[in-house]
Formats: structure tokens, sequence, C-alpha cells
């Protein structure tokens, strides 16, 4: 047998989580025919989180190799960090499906779609994950984008949705283009389109050209990250989609492009353990980084729209993470990769309770959240807990994460590191005046009369299960932080 | 061989502008068609004759059809409005222009070199077929789930209401 063949055939021993949720997204389409109406969201919901778990144990299952393994002739690599973004996909995904379960937004027309959708959703992001070369690249981040279109505009009789699903393709579209005239730059300079071949072949003559491309590419992942100036779309985006579409396309797609940027760049454009010299890493990532954070913060101030306000302030999330960018290493790195899991939760929960009040109100002013503090004390204190870890106040897991990538900047020295890193400070303190407005808003204006809201066991449990994680990983963080490092250890960086 | 590279280029870059610029929107799409066999014959100047069939086939037999036939259906034959030049598409204009000054400035620093053949590859059909189900399977697996998705997402633009 050809060992091309073989070598794809080898492969599928690595694969098996995501080919056993391709069969689940399989049966669901043919079972979406069998279910009854009445019925139907909850047999699906069943199916899709016993698919989620099933593909849960084979991740762990498969587990973290040794060493890193190239898979489908070398068009992906499975090393530790593919097996910790797989780990984290799962979860946002079991999640995710939760909080859709009880969503008033999601109707049950579009239900059982929504499940599939969210499965090759998480099936594109583990594929860009792992991807090491350009073209099976390009071909899962486009995956990616081209899913998260369809969840976002798949709301039927909703004008906003529309315009936020339509605005967002258009802003794709632009976005991936540009980024594809930059892979042909890399293309026609050096022949290839494996990552680690791309490296070799780079040479110093082409300078100028190959900071052009690499200007392009950026654009592309910019635009998966929300990092400024390419994050237009994202309020709007944020605001149409249902509520947990909204979460979703906060925590798994942003992941994923935070994934494959460090992928990228690390294995292309540094040697790994310097930057290659026709790309000032410090430069660019921290014009990025200081923009993103400004307009993040500063236009999350105004918001009376919860939704939009926690838009704004994704986008502020994604500028901290980028100062781990500005250098190469993997003190960097494993920050970056610590904020991902810890702005998974925290973001989650923040999401998921404004879910909860749009299913219960239908509102998602701030102003609505009156005296919440009294009237639903437990879900007060979870979004509590939620808010002050994005803030990054201790004891929560998002002080430990802002902890982790100051730490990487200061350890790195040097004028513009230092400043990078009172910049973010100075960020974190404006952030809390608009996360403490909520607090505010929650529990000291004075209530008139308390409206019930309502909140069941379910809404309730929700909440603490997200909860307890952000204020346990904030006082014991180390075992999370050695998969980090143990990941690290084992892969292609 | 050169030469004619240099000619067809220059006349791709015509009908692009042809495209661009065109008042009648069946003139645009003939500009079109005539760019995208322009494209085709770089396919057979880096000697993948079979790249250059289908591009031929699939673009200028396929989709140029389907654009003429919505233009038709549509009845576009009003002449479309002039450039609206306002100070926001100034500005973009001068960015983009800068945009393509450093473009050319780093295509004029690198000296221009004709890219290697890829390595991979045997253009005739049945090394694509080879190359298709053993290499690069999986990219090819994702692309047709890719068209699908596509496809479905062309759906919900396209629904008849919102």
């Amino acid at each position: 047998m050809n060992t091309l063949v073989k070598s794809n055939l080898a492969s599928f021993s690595y694969f098996v989580p995501e080919l056993l949720v391709i069969i689940g997204i399989l049966a669901l389409i043919i079972l979406e025919l069998v279910f009854k109406k009445e019925t139907k969201r909850k047999f699906a919901t069943l199916f899709t989180l016993a698919t989620l778990i099933i593909g849960f144990i084979a991740v762990i299952g498969v587990g973290m190799p040794k060493n890193h393994q190239f898979l489908f002739n070398r068009m992906l690599v499975y090393d530790g960090v593919a097996y910790y973004f797989r780990i984290l996909f799962f979860l946002s995904t079991f999640f995710i499906v939760l909080l859709s379960y009880i969503s008033v937004e999601i109707s049950e027309k579009e239900y059982t779609e929504t499940m599939i959708l969210m499965l090759s959703l998480l099936v594109m992001m583990d594929l860009l994950a792992s991807s090491f070369n350009m073209l099976m690249l390009y071909l899962s981040l486009e995956g990616v984008s081209l899913l998260s279109y369809i969840l976002t505009a798949n709301k039927r009789g909703d004008v906003r949705a529309a315009e936020a699903g339509l605005k967002y393709t258009i802003y794709g579209g632009v976005a991936s283009g540009v980024m594809l005239f930059g892979f042909s730059l890399l293309y026609g300079l050096t022949g290839s389109l494996d990552l680690t071949a791309i490296m070799k072949n780079l040479s110093g003559q082409y300078g100028a050209l190959i900071f052009v491309a690499a200007i392009l590419i950026i654009v592309g992942f910019g635009y998966k990250i929300a990092a400024v100036p390419f994050h237009q779309w994202s309020p709007d985006v944020y605001e149409g989609a249902p509520t947990p579409v909204t979460a979703f396309l906060s925590i798994g797609p942003k992941a994923a492009g935070f994934a494959i940027l460090a992928r990228f760049f690390y294995n292309v454009f540094s040697n790994g353990t310097a930057p290659l010299k026709f790309f000032p890493w410090l430069l660019i990532f921290w014009l990025l980084s200081v923009a993103t954070m400004l307009v993040g913060n500063y236009a999350a101030i105004n918001q009376n729209n919860l939704k939009r306000l926690l838009a704004y302030s994704s986008i502020a999330h994604a500028g901290y993470m980028l100062m781990g960018m500005t250098f190469v290493g993997h003190l960097g790195l494993r920050a970056i990769f610590f904020y991902l899991f810890a702005y998974f939760i925290m973001n989650l929960g923040a999401f998921a309770v404004v879910s909860f009040m749009v299913n219960k109100t239908g509102s998602e002013e701030i102003g609505d959240y009156l005296g919440l503090g009294r009237t639903e004390p437990l879900v007060a204190v979870a979004f509590t807990i939620f808010l002050l870890s994005l803030t990054g106040i201790p004891p929560t897991v998002g002080f430990i994460g802002k902890f982790y990538l100051l730490i990487g900047v200061i350890f790195k020295g040097g004028f513009l590191y230092y400043l990078l890193a009172f910049i973010a400070v100075f960020f974190t303190v404006i952030s809390l005046f608009y996360y403490a407005r909520v607090l505010k808003r929650m529990y000291l204006d004075p209530v008139e009369e308390l409206k019930e809201v309502g909140f069941g066991m379910y809404e309730k449990a929700y909440v603490s299960v997200l909860a307890i994680p952000v204020i346990i990983l904030g006082i014991y963080w180390q075992p999370l932080m050695h998969l980090i490092q143990k990941a690290l250890e084992s892969s292609v960086f | 061989m050169k030469v004619i590279f240099y000619v067809n280029a220059f006349f791709s870059l015509v009908f692009a502008l042809g495209v661009l610029f065109g008042k009648n929107p069946l003139r645009s799409a003939l500009s079109l068609l005539l760019f995208f066999i322009s494209i085709s014959l770089y396919f057979f100047f880096a000697g993948s004759d079979y790249l250059g069939f289908v591009q031929i086939i699939v673009y200028a037999g396929g989709i140029i059809v389907l654009i003429a036939f919505v233009i038709i259906i549509l009845g576009l034959r009003r002449e479309s409005p002039d450039f609206d030049i306002s100070l926001r598409s100034f500005v973009g204009i001068i960015l983009l222009a800068l945009f393509a000054l450093g473009v050319l400035y780093g295509m004029g620093k690198s000296i221009l070199h004709f890219v290697p053949q890829s390595p991979y590859f045997d253009t005739s059909v049945a090394g694509i077929g080879d190359a298709i189900f053993s290499r690069y399977l999986l990219p090819f697996e994702v692309a047709s789930i890719l068209l699908l998705v596509g496809v479905v997402l062309a759906f919900i633009f396209a629904k008849k209401e919102v």
C-alpha cells in the first residue's frame, strides 16, 4: 500500500473524538425526522449531550501524546496543545448545549439544526486548532466562520439576527480574502504550504514582502479573535445572535483563533526561541494589543445593553491576551492558554445569567437588573463572582490569568514591556467601572417594588456549577497550569 | 514565452478594470469571462494543463453563464450609478493606495522570480486524482463539507421571510 494512504489510515486512531462527533451529527440529522414534535427538544439535547460525553471520553482516552504526531500527511498535528484545546472545546460545547436547552431565543423549529451546527462547529474548531498546513488552516478557518454565520442568522422572524448574520458574512468574506492574499504571497515565496517548510524556505532576501504577507494574515486571524481594528462586526453580531450562540462565539471560535494565531506565528515567523528578524513581533502585537484594550474598554463604558457591554468586554479581553503574543516564549503561551480557560468559565457564566434573564424578562438592559440581589440572591452572587473575575480581582481565576499575562510581560523586561503592563493594569481599573455599574444596579440602587424573576433549580444549578470553579481555580490553579506546561512541552512551538 | 506572459498579464489587468468600470452589467460579465480565460493561461504557463482546462470549463463555462442568467432574469440593464466619493471612501482609497505601494515596494525589492513548480504534484489528471485521495484526502473532504455549509448559509439568507 502507498505510504501516503497508510499515513491517512494510521491517523484515524488519533482522530476518534472527531469521528464520534461526526457520527453523532449524521445520526442527529436522521433522528430529527423521527423525533416527535413535543419531545423533540428533550431528545435532541440528550442525544447531543451523549455524543459530547462519549466524545470527551475518547478525548481523554486518546490522551496527551508524549511527542507530537503529524496526522493525515502533515495536514494536522496532534500534540499537547491540540489535546488541551480539544478539552476546552468539548467542555464549552457541552455547557452551551445546556444553555440552549432552556433558551427561549432558539425556537423548536430550529432547535435540532442548532444542535447539529454546534457539533459541526466543534469539529471545525478542533481541526483549526491542530492545523499544520496552510490549506487545512484556511479550510477549517472558513468552516468555523461559515458555521458561525449560520448560527447567528438562523433565527426565524428576527430582523436583528438576519442583519447581524449578513454583516458578519460580508465582513468575514473580506477578512478571509485579505488573509488568503497573504497566504498566496507566502506560498509564492516559499513554494510550500507546510508551516515548517515555509519557515525553512523563508529567506531574508524578501524581507519586505514577508512583512506584508504577515500583516495580511494578521487581518484574518485578528478578525477571528475580534482584535481592533478588525472588531467592528462583533458588537452587532453579539447583540443580534441568540444569547447562547453569542456565548459560544465569544469562547469557542475565539479560543480557536488564538490557538491558530499562536501556532502559525510560532512556527512560521519564529524558530521557537526568537522571532525571525524581518517580522517585528513586539511592534505589531504591541500596537494590536494596546489598540484592542483601548477600544474595547472605552466603548464598553457607555453601554446599557448587557450583551453589547459583554461584546466590548470580550474585545478588551482579546487585547489582554494579545499581550502574551508580544514576545516569543512559553511564558507568553502558557499565560494565553490559561487565560483562555479562565475566560471560558467566567464569560460563559456571565452570558448564562444574561441568557436566563432574557428567558424570564425578555430584556438585555442593565436597568432591568434592578434589585436582582434581593429577589434572586444566589444568581446575583454568582453573577457578581463572574463580573469580578472578568475584572481580575482576587481570589478569582480571572486574577490568576491576568497575573500570568503581566508576569510574562514584566519578566521579558524593557521599557515597552513595562509600559504595556502599566497600560493593561490601567485598563483593568477602568473595566472595574463598567462591571461595577451592573453590580450597583443589582445591589445598591433603591428599589420601589420588587419584581419576582423566578429562576428555577436548573438556572441556579447551572450558575453554581460555573461559579464554584471560578473561585477554586482562583485559589488552587496549579493543576491547570501544570497541564498547560506539560501540553506545551510536547508541542511543536 | 516571456513576451506572451507579459502581454497576457497586461490584458488580464485591462479585463479586470473592465469588470470594475463597465457601465453595462452584461458588459462587465463579458469582461469577467475574458479575465477568467486570461487567468487560465497562467495555469498553462505553469505547466498544469488540467487546471487550465478546469478553470475555463468551471469559471468561463459555468459561473459566467450563471451570472449572465441572473443579470437577464433580474433585468439589471440600467446604468450603475457613478462612484460616490465621500470623505470616508476618500480616506479608504488613500489607505488602499498606500498599501498597494507597500506591496509593490516589497515586490520590487524582492527579485521577481517564478515559483518553482510545486514539488508534490504530477499535474496530469491521474496525478491530481492521486493527490486528492492520498496526500490531500482530509482537506478534500473538509472542502466538500464546506461547500455544503455554504449552500446552507445561502439558503438561510435567501429565505423569503426574514
